[in-house]
């Protein structure tokens, strides 16, 4: 479903991610997990088609990615961050329609799609974005990012502001999402959630990729655990990362 | 209702556009009706000044008594910077402004193509020029039927073509500029500075033989409102300003679609 290979992307003579490789396949929801400044979002920026990579090539549902069909592909996947900036002016519905509309779902099918997951969240979409908390505003990037049914969502931070009952919701939702055949990749902090909802982790330190292991993988790693600790595999990769510099 | 980003860009600032109407249309009729008292100091008035002195103020001076002239001298020469100002403003915040919210990253992330949205905003950005320009006639049209002063359709009609160009002139440059930089202080500082100067070096050209020299960089040189009053108006100018309009649509639109944007 999406296949980054080699890619390196400059700024300037900072390079911000060098030879960075790595795929999500179908059904499959991958963990993209590095410290702060590691490179996760600038690899998320090029995969969105925000910037274009220095060297390398992002293959997305078998396309090569280019300026000319980034619109086009990105049909097909849909983001969920931290917070979506949605304009404050407008109410959950409004924007939720708006979302709708540029991704060409047919009105007769809109507010049931909506709906159904207001519901599932338990959001209020009558109240202008502004009066809402920083949860509430997460779940309409949710219902958002969910409306169009995508085969790829890429998410970073996506449950930063969510309290546990919808944390576990939205678990639910990627579940069901992989159930019906989507991919996902996960940037997340949370690692007890990468570590509940994705089949394989990527590892990313320095802007380069240093593990990419199966969950199955890295219990081995980490063995004296009985659940994966991803935050020991974590600092250790991160270590050993800082050592060999 | 928000069928596209065209109809979103106009409903989000639809309160800072009626704002700016209506103190567009409360200043204009507000200097609109000082025309009486301007006609005695410009007729009955400069004529007791003597002759060598009048000079000093131009071409203005006639022109002045009639409220054609008014409206092409004060109306739209002076008070008319206002909407200037305001089609800055506006050109600089489509892209850049919901650039540096991280609201244009978030539309981006969906099928649209920087290509539709860069021309949706700036139909958006015209019809806001547009509107801005509807309610300037229509405060000179209730001045003219307040006072009940003859008004000279024709000459509305040259200045309201001559004034929509200049607007969307300089709101095309800001919103060009906004959109390669993705920065409202390059588009806003520029354009700002650039239209600042060029309404001075215009207004001071009939002082100053090097001031006249440089004119020619000034867009209101092209504009010249009050030569409309007698005379039609030059299609040299017209063809002058849209074909920078043109250069600066391109420009703006071969940069925005190759250019990063990153989240900030």
């Amino acid at each position: 479903m999406l296949k980054v290979k080699h890619v390196t992307k400059k700024f300037g003579d900072f390079t911000a991610i060098s030879d960075v490789s790595l795929d999500v396949k179908k059904g499959e929801i991958v963990g993209f997990i590095g410290p702060n400044g590691s490179g996760k979002s600038t690899t998320i920026d090029l995969i969105l088609g925000l910037t274009q990579a220095t060297s390398g090539q992002i293959e997305i549902a078998g396309e090569q990615l280019n300026r000319n069909n980034a619109a086009k592909l990105r049909q097909n996947m849909s983001f969920l961050s931290t917070d979506m900036n949605l304009d404050r002016t407008v109410t959950g519905r409004q924007a939720l329609t708006y979302f709708a509309n540029l991704r060409h779902i047919p009105e007769s099918e809109q507010s049931s799609r909506i709906d159904h997951l207001a519901g599932l969240l338990n959001a209020n979409l009558d109240k202008p974005i502004k009066k809402l908390s920083r949860g509430n505003r997460q779940k309409i990037s949710l219902i958002a990012s969910l409306l169009s049914r995508p085969k790829l969502l890429v998410m970073d931070e996506p449950t930063s502001g969510f309290d546990p009952v919808v944390q576990n919701i939205f678990i639910d939702l990627i579940r069901q999402h992989k159930k019906d055949g989507g991919a996902g990749l996960i940037s997340s902090h949370n690692l007890s959630e990468v570590a509940e909802i994705c089949d394989r982790v990527i590892f990313i330190v320095g802007g380069k990729v240093v593990a990419n292991k199966q969950m199955a993988e890295l219990q081995a790693v980490a063995p004296k655990h009985e659940v994966i600790d991803l935050d020991a595999v974590f600092e250790k990769l991160v270590q050993t990362h800082q050592d060999t510099r | 209702m928000l069928k596209n980003i065209y109809v979103k860009s106009l409903f989000e600032r639809r309160i800072g556009v009626l704002c700016w109407s209506i103190g567009i249309f409360l200043l204009i009729f507000g200097v609109g009706l000082m025309f009486p008292s301007m006609r005695d100091l410009f007729g009955k008035d400069m004529a007791q000044i003597p002759k060598e002195f009048q000079g000093w103020f131009g071409e203005t001076t006639n022109i002045m008594t009639t409220f054609s002239g008014y409206m092409a001298t004060e109306l739209v020469g002076n008070i008319g910077i206002m909407l200037v100002i305001m089609a800055i403003l506006y050109g600089i915040t489509f892209i850049a402004g919901d650039e540096e919210k991280n609201v244009l990253q978030s539309l981006l992330t969906l099928p649209v193509s920087r290509t539709q949205v860069y021309f949706q905003k700036y139909f958006a950005l015209t019809t806001i020029n547009i509107l801005a320009i509807i309610v300037w006639a229509i405060a000179v049209l209730a001045v003219a039927l307040t006072l009940n002063e003859p008004l000279k359709f024709s000459v509305l009609f040259k200045i309201i073509v001559m004034f929509f160009l200049t607007n969307m002139t300089l709101s095309t440059f800001a919103y060009s500029l906004s959109a390669i930089s993705g920065k409202r202080s390059v588009g806003g500082i520029v354009t700002g500075c650039y239209a600042f100067l060029a309404y001075f070096v215009n207004a001071l050209s009939a002082q100053s033989d090097i001031v006249a020299k440089i004119n020619y960089l000034s867009i209101f040189k092209y504009a010249d409102y009050i030569s409309l009053v007698n005379r039609a108006i030059d299609l040299n100018n017209v063809v002058l300003m849209l074909s920078l309009i043109v250069l600066f649509v391109i420009s703006g639109l071969l940069i925005f679609t190759r250019r990063d944007i990153q989240l900030n």
